[in-house]
């Protein structure tokens, strides 16, 4: 039962060279059978590892089926002992990266919650989309999910290390008003996603968020899973620097986390994206993104031009503020002329939510003059300042603008 | 007689506001019940809680209060009676007491005649009292950090409320708090029982009803079991021990319902990271309990909390988990450690430019970390040529290189990592980069004494890098009108100062309170405020950390609040011999002397010289005693014989007793009095350098 390993070795004298492709060869006949890697081996040991996961139907004995492919393909094949009972594969029916988002999303949809792309526009987590940020403002009821890939230019680590991105992938879930059974709800979820809770420790401990750019804070916990966090679940009491009624419960999945989780892998790059149903071969984090990580990361620290990234912080921050006071100025202006519908109609039409996005603009690029080290102490809190000005001056204005 | 249970039901609740909360629920409610006469003699109350639930039972509550006779007062009776036929008055007043005009009394008080009326009250039930005032009890909890939950914003509580049982032995008590009734349905654990209702069929069965849904609501017997595992698993591995944190102990009982241990193993190439890394890592951020061998070093094992009881294959799973999650982190640790080294400490000094000690407000100037340091520096420079001047050995090269170097570590990944390990990554990396030991260690030690139950830094180097890190702190902050007041200290400064006195107390540094404020302070109205702090804080040591009585700390401080060891063994010697008999005749007679001396100045009477001619012969007996002890108690205090000046003194007490029994010290005659006054304000002024004993609580 369960997982075990083959490791093909090359035959002493033999052609070296070809045993990789000897090795997705035989994953891509054998039911289950997947082709892990060939370079995390010791040299000249061994090329190819091939893990053997049973899925349909009654398993067979695992060396058996190890030993049938050897001989069809006439190498040495060595069945690893120790991996196979050691650890009960939690891996067995691991969720691929995008079936994990996909469960996550019909979950969520079969409970009423709307489903959203990504929001277009850079951001540093999911709580900065107008569909979280903005939704929560405001009486009307909301339930939206998505995923938002998540920028931290500071966090890039070139694609080296197996833990940190520059990009992750937050599904972020908004749940306004919270149902009473709210912890309930996300603990199925946890099953949907094939977490089998009985054979697994999990913890609400607290931890309180906040985003004091965003004049937002919440209470709540970090979902504690095997003591890895899993999840941030918080109920949000305040946004743009405005109390919430009623308030919101906001759950982030990591989904890199998640899945690395599942599929037991000890690093974010080999995490399996897709798997295709047909010939099981694979596609792994690292072949989706592993160049977009090392690129930006490059970009972030080396070659971001400082004074350029000023300009644009400069420039998208002079719209913002003109935006902000063209809406505050709809019937002051011309008093005399306007009836109070007009002035009303004015303002439901007006872009706020360009500026908005032009806020976005400005907080992504200072997270990269932050990562390039290019914002000095003494103008840190102002920058910071000027941002919580433009977000906070949008929540405030797009509130004004709802109740229009 | 009955049970009464009360269980409120929560999201998890946090962990560090569990304990408190539990026993101000159990106070609220037993208040509540003694407040309403429910409560029977031998009652007994106790309480429980888990992450999910606070709960507290009482066992013996009154079905109902007592009926109780009361005496209502009406008008006067001549109002209420004309001819003693009842008026208006009366009938009113008999109507409103529900009795009848004929039962009406006359009262007969101080203030004259009046129209009585007794009544009896009956009773009202448990259920009634409770049902009216538990909402109000509970949503009066206190709570660190609150939070609205319900539309239209209602209340605030630390959590959202789910449940509420409320049962006198096996009746629900018809309550409504934050919008839930109560019941007799109560929650298991999450995922060993499910969301299935628990049904409490009385009061008395609550823990062992809620023991079959696998939920331990009795708080000390999880402890008891948490450590009991902790040890069972820890046998497993011949010779070790699980290290002893009973703060880490307390955290994982306030977060399981039913809880459980699992001993896991990380790799021993590990074990080269420092152990304090490796310690805060697993006890900090996993709350993973650490392994130490035969040997008392930490070896390749943790143990981790459980809140739930898996198979052996879920424990297989949690182990392998847990040893992932912890195995990454140890992987950072050890390549943040590897990265840090690239930039040695002495080349991290002007990245500090980037680091923020303080952002002044009002002038709109920041102050880094850089300017920090050259500050420290000199103010260490200063300490230093105190401490040579005294012939203390140390190294003053070593001395201003850690202080130097002290926070060059706030810009490693290390301690952007692990703030809490701040200074000790800095000592351990100055060591690893071959700096000299004494620096390495000036620099680990440099925040300790954390608390006042903390140790203070073994060598001199770090003692006066942590006294000239902390006092410079404290006059710049005071220079930029931060200083704390009332509860509000947002940067710590009591801490800091308490920190100072506490290195001073036990070092031998030979500097006083004002010592340390004139090498740091550059204005005098600071230095002023900043010793005042510290002359508080000592206060503070001698009385709630040394634990001396607050009349000997009073008058201790009072003859000299300066020298902090000074005051200490000063109030040594006092507190022994505060008990004698003649020490607290004397005592008494000081205060006296004090009072005499205010009321003297209150009426401007003039202290004259002592002429021993307009003197009785008790006072000159006095004056020879005083003449004859003075020198003897300035050698001996000189000398910090402390207790035997205060025995010394002692000995007046025969002259002292005999003065007050037989002078009037205020004399009509302007002429005596002058040399009255004189004389018990040398008195006085002679014997106060050690205590002002007049400070002295005396029975």
């Amino acid at each position: 039962m369960g997982q075990f390993e083959l490791v093909l070795y090359r035959r002493t004298g033999g052609r070296p060279g070809n045993l990789s492709s000897v090795g997705e060869n035989i994953a891509n006949k054998g039911e289950g059978l997947y082709g892990v890697s060939s370079n995390e081996l010791a040299p000249g040991r061994s090329l190819f590892k091939l893990v053997h996961y049973p899925q349909r139907g009654r398993p067979r004995p695992a060396d058996k089926i190890g030993m049938s492919f050897a001989r069809k393909v006439r190498v040495h094949v060595s069945v690893s002992a120790s991996v196979a009972p050691a650890v009960p594969s939690p891996v067995r029916s691991a969720l691929t990266f995008q079936e994990l988002l996909f469960r996550l999303q019909s979950f969520w949809a079969e409970r009423g919650c709307v489903l959203q792309q990504p929001y277009d526009v850079e951001v540093g987590a999911g709580t900065m989309a107008p569909e979280t940020f903005l939704r929560v403002l405001g009486p009307k009821p909301y339930r939206v999910g998505y995923a938002q890939p998540s920028r931290r230019p500071a966090d890039g680590r070139y694609g080296e290390n197996p833990n940190r991105l520059f990009k992750h992938t937050q599904f972020q879930l908004i749940l306004k008003p919270p149902p009473v059974n709210v912890q309930e709800l996300y603990l199925e979820s946890l099953q949907a996603i094939g977490i089998d809770l009985r054979k697994h420790d999990l913890k609400f401990e607290e931890d309180n968020w906040e985003w004091p750019a965003g004049g937002a804070w919440g209470v709540g916990w970090q979902v504690m899973l095997d003591g890895l966090e899993i999840t941030q679940f918080t109920y949000f009491q305040q946004c743009g620097g405005q109390d919430l009624d009623p308030i919101c419960s906001e759950l982030t999945y990591g989904l890199e986390r998640i899945a690395a989780f599942l599929q037991d892998v000890d690093s974010i790059y080999d995490i399996v994206w897709a798997r295709d149903p047909q010939t099981g071969a694979t596609v792994t984090y690292g072949d989706v993104r592993l160049q977009e990580e090392l690129q930006f990361s490059v970009y972030n620290f080396e070659y971001a031009e400082v004074p350029r990234l000023w300009e644009h912080f400069n420039s998208y921050e002079a719209e913002a503020k003109e935006l902000l006071e063209q809406f505050y100025n709809i019937g002051v202006m011309d008093e005399v002329s306007s009836t109070k519908t007009d002035v009303a109609a004015e303002r439901r039409r007006f872009p706020l939510l360009a500026a908005y996005e032009l806020a976005l603009k400005c907080s992504n690029l200072f997270n990269l003059l932050d990562a390039r080290g290019a914002v000095s102490v003494t103008e840190r809190v102002g920058v910071i300042g000027r941002i919580r000005a433009l977000v906070v001056g949008v929540a405030k204005a797009y509130a004004l603008q709802q109740a229009a | 007689m009955a049970d009464f249970l009360l269980e409120i039901g929560l999201d998890e609740i946090p962990a560090r506001m569990i304990a408190s909360a539990e026993a101000e629920l159990g106070k609220r409610v037993t208040d509540l019940l003694t407040r309403e006469r429910l409560l029977a003699d031998g009652a007994k109350v106790t309480t429980f809680s888990t992450p999910r639930r606070l709960a507290v039972l009482v066992a013996g509550v009154l079905a109902a209060q007592a009926d109780a006779e009361e005496q209502l007062t009406g008008p006067s009776w001549k109002i209420a009676f004309k001819d003693g036929t009842p008026t208006p008055a009366a009938e009113a007043f008999a109507k409103k007491a529900g009795v009848a005009v004929a039962a009406l009394e006359k009262l007969t008080t101080p203030k004259g005649e009046y129209v009585g009326a007794r009544v009896l009250r009956k009773g009202r039930t448990a259920a009634e009292i409770l049902s009216a005032d538990l909402p109000k009890e509970v949503l009066s909890l206190y709570w660190a950090k609150n939070m609205y939950w319900r539309a239209g914003k209602p209340e605030r509580f630390v959590r959202p409320l789910r449940w509420i049982v409320a049962l006198l032995d096996s009746a629900i008590v018809p309550v409504e708090i934050a919008g839930i009734a109560a019941g007799n349905a109560s929650r298991g654990h999450r995922v060993l029982h499910g969301d299935s209702p628990v049904e409490i069929a009385s009061a008395a069965s609550y823990a062992e009803t809620l023991r079959g849904a696998k939920v331990v609501v009795d708080v000390a017997e999880r402890r008891q079991s948490i450590r009991k595992a902790l040890d069972k698993a820890t046998r497993t591995v011949p010779g070790a021990h699980w290290r002893e944190d009973e703060s880490l102990v307390e955290t994982v009982t306030h977060l399981t319902e039913w809880p459980s241990v699992i001993l896991g193993d990380f790799d021993s190439a590990f074990l080269t990271l420092p152990e304090e890394v490796l310690v805060t890592v697993m006890r900090d951020h996993q709350k993973y309990f650490a392994v130490e061998g035969a040997d008392g070093k930490l070896a390749p094992h943790f143990l981790a909390v459980l809140n739930t009881e898996a198979d052996e294959e879920g424990n297989a799973i949690i182990r392998h988990g847990n040893q992932k999650v912890l195995v990454a982190r140890f992987k950072d640790a050890r390549f943040f450690w590897d990265v840090d080294q690239k930039t040695p400490l002495a080349e991290r000094r002007e990245s500090l430019n980037h680091v923020t000690f303080f952002r002044v407000p009002s002038e709109k100037t920041t102050w880094s970390y850089h300017w920090k340091t050259e500050r420290n520096v000199a103010v260490a420079r200063g300490l230093a040529s105190g401490v040579r001047i005294a012939g203390i050995a140390f190294d003053e090269n070593a001395l201003i290189k850690a202080t130097e170097l002290a926070k060059t570590d706030l810009t490693t990944e290390l301690v952007k990592e692990f703030t809490e390990l701040q200074g000790i990554i800095g000592g351990l990396y100055a060591r690893a980069q071959g700096l000299d030991e004494r620096v390495a260690l000036a620099i680990y030690e440099q925040y300790i004494p954390a608390s006042t139950e903390d140790n203070i830094p073994l060598s001199v180097e770090g003692q006066l890098l942590g006294l000239a890190d902390r006092i410079m702190t404290v006059t710049a902050l005071f220079e930029a009108g931060q200083a704390p007041t009332g509860s509000k200290d947002p940067f710590a400064l009591r801490r800091a100062a308490n920190a100072i006195v506490k290195i001073l107390a036990e070092s031998e540094l030979p500097f006083t309170l004002c010592d340390v404020v004139k090498y740091s302070a550059t204005n005098e109205k600071v230095s002023g405020e900043v010793s005042a702090l510290l002359r508080e804080r000592l206060h503070f040591y001698l009385k709630d950390v040394r634990g001396f009585a607050y009349d000997v700390v009073n008058a201790v401080l009072a003859s000299g609040s300066d020298d902090v060891r000074d005051a200490i063994a000063r109030a040594e010697a006092l507190t022994e011999v505060r008990g004698s008999e003649d020490f607290a005749a004397v005592s008494a007679a000081f205060k006296r002397i004090k009072n005499i001396l205010r009321q003297a100045e209150e009426k401007k009477f003039l202290i004259g010289t002592i002429d021993q001619a307009k003197l009785a012969p008790e006072a000159i007996q006095l004056a020879n005693a005083s003449v004859f002890l003075t020198p003897k108690v300035a050698k001996l205090g000189e000398n910090h014989a402390y207790s035997e000046a205060l025995s010394e003194i002692a000995t007046l007490r025969p002259a002292i007793d005999a003065f007050f029994d037989k002078v009037m010290v205020l004399d009509p005659d302007s002429a005596a009095r002058g040399a009255n006054l004189g004389l018990i304000n040398l008195v006085l002024s002679g014997f106060s350098g050690i205590a002002d004993f007049s400070e002295i609580v005396t029975a």
